[in-house]
C-alpha cells in the first residue's frame, strides 16, 4: 500500500462519511418540515416519520421502519420484522411510551451494531427523542384544544341560558303588563278599569283596547275608568282615554272617569285637553252611583225587621 | 300555507277592495299584530284601494312582510296609473274631496298607520303605508 | 247580495253578515229606506257584528241611512259594532254623528223601543 493509496482510501472514507452525514441532516430537515405543517395530526406525523428515516440508513432499499406509540403501530408499507433491527425508546415526561425501530429485510455485512452503524444509532436516538418532544407538544395542544372547546361550549350554554332568561323576562313583563290592567266586572253591565302607577303610551294604548273588548264581551253599558292611582297623566295618556271614551260611546256604552286630582285636571285643561267631553266624577264611589243610575238601578237600604 | 311574505292584489273593481283589505288583515295577523292593528291596517288599505277604483279605475296593492329579529313590520304599497293627485297637500286635508266622498280617505288612512308616504304625478300614483311593533 | 230585512211587530231588524262592496252597501241603504217607508215601521236595528272593517265610505253610508230614516219619521239603532272597528273610526277622525248605537241586538231593540216611545210622546230630540 503506497502512501498515495492510503490517502485516497482515507479520502474515500471521509467522502462516504460526509454523504452519510448529509443523509442524516436531510432526514432531520424533512422531519422538521413535516412536523411544522399546520394542522397536522400526531398520526400523520408518525406515519410520515417512519417513511422519512429510511433514506438516512446505509441500505435504504432493504430497510423498513415502524413506530409504536401507546400500542398503536405505524409502519412503512414494506414493513416486516426481521432479526436485523435497531430500536430506540420514545420517552415522554420520563416515561417510555413506545419505540422507533429500523429493520433490514436481508442480511448485510456486520458493522458497529450488527449491520448498523454507530452514526445510525445516534440518528435513531435523536429522532426518537425528537418524537418524544413532538408527542409531548401535540398532547399539550390537544389538552389545550379540549379546554378551549369546553370553554366555548360553556359560553354557548350560558348564552342560550341568558337568551332563555331574557325571553322569560320579556314574557313576564308582558304578563305583568296584562295583570296591571285588570278589567273588573263590577256589576251586571258595569265594568271597572282601575289604573295604577306609571302609565306610558304603549300601556295606555293596550289598556284602552282591552277595555273596549271587555265592554263588548261583558255587554256592559257603562265602563268606569278610575285614575286615582295614576301618578302622572300626561297629554298622550289623556288622549288615549279620550279616544276610548269616544270609541266606547260609538259601541253604545258610556264611560265615567273617576278620581282626577284637581292638579291633573288643571294641567290637562291648560294643555288643551277638553275634559268636558268626558263624563267625570271626583271619586270612584260617586262614579259607581252614577253608573247604577245609568243602567236604571239604585242602591237602597235593606228593610229589616225591627228597624225604624 | 301560502307564502305570506308578499301578496299582490290587482284592483279592478270594488270587490277587489274587499279582497285587498282582507289580505292585509290576514298578513298582519300571521305576523303577530293584534286585533286593533289588524283593523287599522285593513281600514287604511280599504281607503287607499277605493281611491284607486274611484279615480284611476285600476291598480295594484302589494302587501309585504318586512319583519326582522326585533320587530314585526308590514308594508303596503298601493299603486295606479291614473290621472294622479294634482294637489297632494289639499288631498291630505281632512274633509277635502274631489270625488264626492267624505274627504276622510287619505288623511284617515294616514292616522291609522305608523308610516305614510305619497308620491303622485299624472300617470303614476303610489301610496306606501307601514306598521311596525316590537316583537313580544 | 241581498241582505234580508225582517219585520218584528212594529220594528225592522237586519244584520249585515258579510263584507260589503261599495255598491252592495248603497243597495243595502236603498233597501232599508224602501222598507222603512213601505212598512211605516217605527224604527230599525242594523246589526253590524260581522263587519270587521268600517271605513269612511261605509261610515258615511250608515250615517246617511240613519239621517234619512229619521227624516222618514223612524228611528235607527246600530248594534254590535266591533270594538276595534270603533277604535279605528275614532282614530281616523270619524264620528258616527247622529247614529244611536247599542252593544248587541238585545240592547239595540231595547234602545230602539225607548227612542220610538220618546218620539211618539213628543220628547224626541230637537234635531
Amino acid at each position: 500500500m503506497t502512501p498515495s493509496d492510503d490517502l485516497e482510501a482515507k479520502l474515500a472514507l471521509l467522502e462516504w462519511k460526509l454523504e452519510e452525514r448529509i443523509k442524516e441532516l436531510d432526514c432531520i430537515h424533512s422531519i422538521t418540515d413535516l412536523v411544522e405543517q399546520p394542522g397536522i395530526s400526531l398520526e400523520e406525523i408518525l406515519q410520515g416519520i417512519v417513511a422519512l428515516v429510511l433514506p438516512a440508513w446505509q441500505y435504504p432499499e432493504v430497510a423498513c421502519a415502524r413506530a409504536i406509540v401507546e400500542g398503536q403501530e405505524f409502519g412503512t408499507e414494506n414493513f416486516r420484522e426481521t432479526t436485523w433491527k435497531q430500536v430506540s425508546d420514545i420517552v415522554v415526561r420520563g416515561e417510555r411510551i413506545g419505540t422507533l425501530e429500523v429493520y433490514y429485510l436481508e442480511e448485510k455485512p456486520e458493522s458497529d451494531e450488527g449491520p448498523f452503524l454507530n452514526e445510525e444509532r445516534m440518528l435513531l436516538n435523536t429522532i426518537a427523542e425528537r418524537l418524544g418532544r413532538i408527542i409531548e407538544r401535540k398532547q399539550a395542544e390537544e389538552a389545550l384544544r379540549k379546554v378551549h372547546d369546553e370553554l366555548e361550549r360553556r359560553v354557548e350554554e350560558r348564552t342560550a341560558e341568558l337568551t332563555k332568561a331574557n325571553e322569560t323576562l320579556r314574557q313576564q313583563s308582558q304578563a305583568i303588563m296584562e295583570l296591571s290592567t285588570p278589567v273588573i266586572k263590577l256589576w251586571d253591565e258595569i265594568v271597572l278599569l282601575p289604573l295604577v302607577g306609571v302609565i306610558d303610551t304603549p300601556r295606555a294604548q293596550q289598556m284602552m283596547e282591552r277595555l273596549l273588548q271587555s265592554i263588548v264581551e261583558t255587554e256592559s253599558r257603562v265602563a268606569i275608568i278610575d285614575v286615582t292611582g295614576v301618578s302622572v297623566i300626561d297629554t298622550s295618556v289623556a288622549q288615549h282615554v279620550l279616544k276610548t271614551v269616544s270609541a266606547a260611546r260609538m259601541l253604545g256604552a258610556d264611560v265615567i272617569i273617576t278620581g282626577f286630582s284637581p292638579d291633573a285636571a288643571q294641567t290637562l285643561t291648560r294643555l288643551g285637553v277638553d275634559l268636558s267631553a268626558m263624563r267625570t266624577r271626583g271619586t270612584l264611589w260617586t262614579g259607581i252611583v252614577e253608573a247604577f243610575d245609568l243602567i236604571g238601578l239604585q242602591v237602597v237600604p235593606r228593610l229589616e225587621e225591627g228597624r225604624r | 300555507m301560502a307564502d305570506l311574505t308578499k301578496i299582490r292584489v290587482v284592483l279592478e273593481n270594488s270587490r277587489d277592495v274587499v279582497i285587498a283589505r282582507g289580505a292585509g288583515r290576514e298578513v298582519a295577523r300571521q305576523l303577530g299584530f293584534g286585533p286593533a292593528d289588524q283593523t287599522r291596517l285593513a281600514t287604511a288599505i280599504s281607503e287607499l284601494a277605493r281611491n284607486v277604483i274611484q279615480y284611476a279605475r285600476e291598480g295594484v296593492c302589494l302587501v309585504t312582510d318586512e319583519s326582522n329579529g326585533h320587530r314585526i313590520s308590514i308594508k303596503v304599497v298601493v299603486e295606479d296609473h291614473g290621472p294622479g293627485i294634482s294637489d297632494i297637500e289639499r288631498a291630505m286635508e281632512y274633509g277635502f274631496s274631489t270625488g264626492g266622498g267624505l274627504g276622510a280617505g287619505l288623511p284617515g288612512a294616514k292616522r291609522l298607520v305608523h308610516e305614510f308616504d305619497i308620491e303622485s304625478q299624472p300617470g303614476h300614483t303610489r301610496v306606501t303605508i307601514a306598521m311596525s311593533r316590537p316583537r313580544v | 247580495m241581498i241582505i234580508p230585512i225582517l219585520r218584528l211587530k212594529d220594528v225592522l231588524l237586519t244584520s249585515i253578515q258579510v263584507d260589503l262592496t261599495d255598491q252592495e252597501a248603497l243597495d243595502f241603504q236603498a233597501d232599508v229606506l224602501r222598507m222603512v217607508s213601505e212598512t211605516e215601521a217605527g224604527g230599525i236595528v242594523i246589526d253590524i257584528t260581522a263587519l270587521d272593517v268600517v271605513d269612511s265610505f261605509m261610515a258615511r253610508v250608515l250615517n246617511d241611512t240613519a239621517r234619512i230614516v229619521r227624516i222618514l219619521g223612524a228611528e235607527v239603532v246600530l248594534s254590535g259594532m266591533q270594538p276595534m272597528v270603533a277604535l279605528a273610526l275614532i282614530e281616523m277622525g270619524r264620528e258616527l254623528v247622529g247614529v244611536e248605537t247599542a252593544l248587541n241586538l238585545d240592547q239595540g231593540l231595547e234602545r230602539l223601543q225607548r227612542l220610538i216611545q220618546e218620539r211618539t210622546s213628543g220628547h224626541g230630540r230637537p234635531d
